[in-house]
């Protein structure tokens, strides 16, 4: 039983003259515990597909279905513990007006966990974050730590499935590869499976096993990624964005690794 | 004439709000020919504010005070703001990252060049427009007349970053600073828009500053690189040697990437040495 | 922001104060930082100083009062400013400065009730728009278009000869004028913030519109919404003194700021202080909480991120 998976996935905004066909046919397995990541351009629709699976789009055609389950159009609350999202910039993602407990608190009480407490606090050890956090407010943290929040505020009801949004592309450098070590980590050690939209093809070989390219609407190629760095990569567009990709990273000599 | 065109000495910003201040700038030096130059650094390292306080753009209550900051014959430092005005965008141009909000959206695109260009100089309006598509054709827009008559938001983020330079390039400028021009475009359209700043730079023989964020980028495409950190510059080297970066900084940020062709388990985590705050 | 500091590192940022250790300690303490801020621009300061003045004469109003506002005296009608009267007294022989400080009290009373009314029935009347939009946005907004197209003082006068001369019913009147602008600022806002990623976050925890609206969108709202009620309370007080010197609002005796204008219009030629002294007063007081709400729009604005 695979954990994710996107059936013929059609979905299309605006209705006569302005109808947008935003999502063509796109068909797409994850594995449990599996990391996979989606590539593609602006307008690709990658986001899009994430945001079908999250719940925030409804009206898509098609089937999808999480942990074995088949989604509906009107989404149980249950939904919302197999799958959470994280989102692209730290500094959107969380309610200004809102400290960092009530952040992470209000999913529980939304879903009626017991243990609060307990439960946030281990939250934040499990993000790199402490317990001096909880009562801060979201400007009073860097981005990085925003996103920890931000992941730390996904985890909290222990879904089975992540869907990331771009997590680092808004970060630093510096800041990126905490973040990127943070998210290998927390798959293996809570057995999670992600999905993971990118543009950056060494952000999405580092963290993930498998990737599909998209380009306007269209998965136009899958393939592990292993074999994208081997130059295995059979369709045009994904061999342009491999090379574009290399262009601006003449390698590192051995002398920098490690 | 010496080719040599900007040369900054012990460069120091500080900006000034009420009581607080912020060191942003702190003892930057370098020289610029006609080359490519890259600073580069992360969020808050200064290196947007250097290229800025080059054309003296910041508000009035900023301290700008400089061993040298010569600019040919002009001294940048107390030129006046009219003086200022001459070499901004005549001179000095500037390119910034986005043009969706850098590029006025009531204006046609071809209008805002044409009125860069009369800015500077005397001419007439069918002249200014001739000039104009010239320049729409150096950065390989292949419909000149129709895209002179589309507004910002009909054109894409690539084209729109080409008009940009058309704009700043028009007239004639000896120096370009480049803020992040390639940030907020897509990899495929990114490599035809420095192609583009490119040929323009070597026809003309401008220096080119180029802001960014992007380590690998800068590496490939100028020639000299100058590393940023909070306000300082930590390293200053040619691009091809950038892999035998000596400062720690570097280093830390080149191994921090993540990369296609070197699949690590883990990335090595940049330490901060509080030792950088004071070099 | 210099340099991003590494996460590892316990205490995020070198901050002034401790660590806030409580959601109550956390709130109390933003609510500082604004109450300093507001300190230090001297307007602002001005306007609140006038606006606690209100507050404390209306409250201590029988200790300050120096006599019966309304108790009759002929023998000292019209009486100028002197020691025994401070502010003079008008034609019935009354203490002008007793009446202005009773009179405070029923300003206060005005701009409380028609804030109380107005703040709650305008955030909900936005939100619930800005929120579900389409035919439920489509019907308040047409209401809210009804009652904005009138000019407020004659809605007002329209509601007044409806419902009857009076205190309470000028409150229902004005309130009833002011509350369109409210609605649409908090719509205006809700649509920008429905789209935002920390609102998109809380509904995919499976959080119900009620939610949403209460927790998430009314708080982001509420810096604008208390800036435009500040505002507004300048008009509220003028459009009240004008009911009142209308002789539609306060009823006599109540001393009421603009009923005493209107009495004192008569004798206004010799007797300069029965009209310039309530005058005065309403100046002052609309005058600061414009500075008041001028000072909290710079304070409150920039934050909202």
């Amino acid at each position: 039983m695979s954990m994710i998976q996107a059936q013929s996935l059609n979905l299309s905004f605006g209705v006569g003259a302005t109808l947008n066909q935003v999502l063509h046919d796109v068909d797409l397995t994850v594995e449990d515990g599996e990391s996979f990541g989606l590539v593609g351009e602006s307008g690709s629709g990658k986001t899009t597909v994430l945001r079908c699976l999250a719940g925030q789009y409804r009206h898509w055609s098609g089937a999808l279905s999480i942990a074995g389950g088949a989604l509906q159009h009107k989404l149980p609350k249950e939904h919302f513990r197999k799958v959470q999202m994280v989102f692209q910039d730290p500094y959107g993602s969380l309610h200004p007006r809102h400290t960092i407990d009530t952040a992470l608190r209000e999913p529980l009480t939304i879903h009626g966990m017991a243990d609060r407490d307990d439960r946030i606090n281990d939250i934040l050890v499990k993000v790199g974050l402490n317990d001096s956090f909880r009562y801060r407010y979201p400007h009073q943290l860097s981005g990085g730590q925003r996103q920890r929040v931000a992941i730390a505020r996904a985890l909290i009801l222990e879904p089975r499935v992540l869907l990331l949004d771009e997590p680092t592309s808004a970060l630093d450098v510096s800041v990126q590869a905490e973040i990127l070590n943070l998210l290998a980590d927390l798959r293996q050690r809570e057995k999670l499976t992600y999905l993971m939209v990118t543009h950056d093809l060494g952000v999405v070989s580092h963290l993930c096993d498998k990737v599909a390219v998209m380009q306007q609407g269209r998965i136009v190629e899958q393939l592990d990624c292993r074999a994208l760095s081997q130059d295995q990569a059979t369709h045009d567009y994904t061999r342009m964005l491999v090379q574009a990709s290399r262009d601006f990273s003449a390698d590192c000599a051995p002398a920098m690794s490690a | 004439m010496s080719s040599l065109k900007l040369n900054v000495e012990a460069l120091n910003v500080r900006f000034v709000n009420g009581k607080k201040e912020m060191h942003a700038v702190r003892d930057v030096s370098f020289t610029l020919g006609r080359e490519k130059l890259a600073i580069v650094g992360e969020s808050g390292s200064g290196k947007s504010t250097v290229g800025r306080s080059l054309l003296k753009l910041h508000p009035g209550s900023t301290q700008i005070t400089a061993k040298a900051l010569q600019f040919g014959d002009v001294d940048l430092l107390s030129a006046s703001e009219k003086a200022m005005q001459k070499i901004r965008g005549q001179r000095i141009s500037m390119i910034m990252q986005d043009p969706k909000y850098s590029l006025n959206p009531v204006v046609k695109v071809g209008d805002q060049i044409a009125e860069a260009y009369l800015a500077h100089h005397k001419a007439s309006r069918s002249e200014a427009r001739e000039r104009v598509m010239l320049m729409l054709e150096k950065v390989h827009i292949r419909d000149p007349k129709r895209v002179y008559n589309l507004y910002p938001h009909e054109v894409s983020g690539g084209m729109g970053q080409r008009i940009m330079i058309a704009m700043m390039v028009i007239t004639s400028p000896e120096v370009i600073i480049a803020d992040e021009p390639t940030s907020a475009l897509d990899v495929s359209v990114r490599q035809q828009v420095l192609n583009v700043l490119e040929e323009l730079v070597v026809e003309q023989q401008m220096g080119l500053i180029f802001v960014s964020h992007d380590l690998n980028l800068v590496r490939n495409y100028c020639d000299r690189v100058l590393v940023m950190y909070a306000g300082r510059v930590v390293e200053s080297l040619a691009a091809c040697d950038l892999q035998y970066a000596e400062h720690p900084y570097t280093r830390g940020l080149l191994a921090a990437l993540p990369s296609m062709d070197n699949r690590r388990p883990r990335l090595p985590v940049l330490q901060r040495d509080p030792l950088w705050l004071t070099c | 922001m210099i340099a991003n500091m590494s996460s590892t590192q316990a205490s995020a940022k070198p901050q002034a104060d401790t660590t806030p250790a409580s959601s109550l300690d956390a709130f109390y303490k933003s609510s500082l930082r604004v109450l300093r801020h507001l300190l230090r621009n001297p307007m602002t300061l001005a306007g609140l100083l006038v606006a606690v003045l209100l507050i404390v004469v209306a409250t201590f109003a029988p200790w300050i009062a120096t006599h019966d506002p309304v108790v009759q005296n002929l023998a000292n009608a019209l009486q100028a400013p002197g020691a025994a009267h401070w502010f003079g007294t008008d034609e019935y022989g009354r203490d002008i400065f007793s009446r202005l400080v009773y009179g405070s009290r029923i300003t206060l009373y005005i701009i409380t009730l028609v804030t109380i009314i107005v703040g709650p029935i305008g955030l909900f009347i936005g939100t619930v728009s800005g929120y579900y939009g389409g035919i439920v946005d489509t019907v308040f907004m047409r209401i809210t278009d009804i009652f904005i197209s009138f000019p407020s003082l004659v809605l007002a006068l329209a509601f007044i000869a409806a419902l009857g001369p009076g205190l309470e019913h000028a409150v229902v009147a004005i309130a009833l004028t002011s509350w369109p602008p409210i609605a649409r600022l908090a719509r205006a806002e809700t649509l920008s913030l429905r789209k935002a990623d920390f609102v998109v976050a809380v509904e995919l925890q499976g959080a119900s519109s009620t939610r949403i609206i209460l927790r998430h969108i009314v708080p982001m709202c509420l810096s604008s919404v208390i800036i435009r009620l500040t505002m507004n309370m300048a008009g509220i007080i003028l459009t009240a003194a004008a009911l009142g010197f209308l002789g539609l609002g306060a009823q006599a005796p109540l001393p009421e700021w603009g009923a005493m204008i209107s009495t004192g219009r008569r004798y206004m030629l010799e007797c300069w202080w029965l009209v310039a002294v309530p005058g005065a007063a309403i100046m002052l007081v609309s005058l600061a909480f414009n500075l008041l709400g001028d000072g909290l729009r710079d304070i409150l604005d920039p934050r909202s991120e």
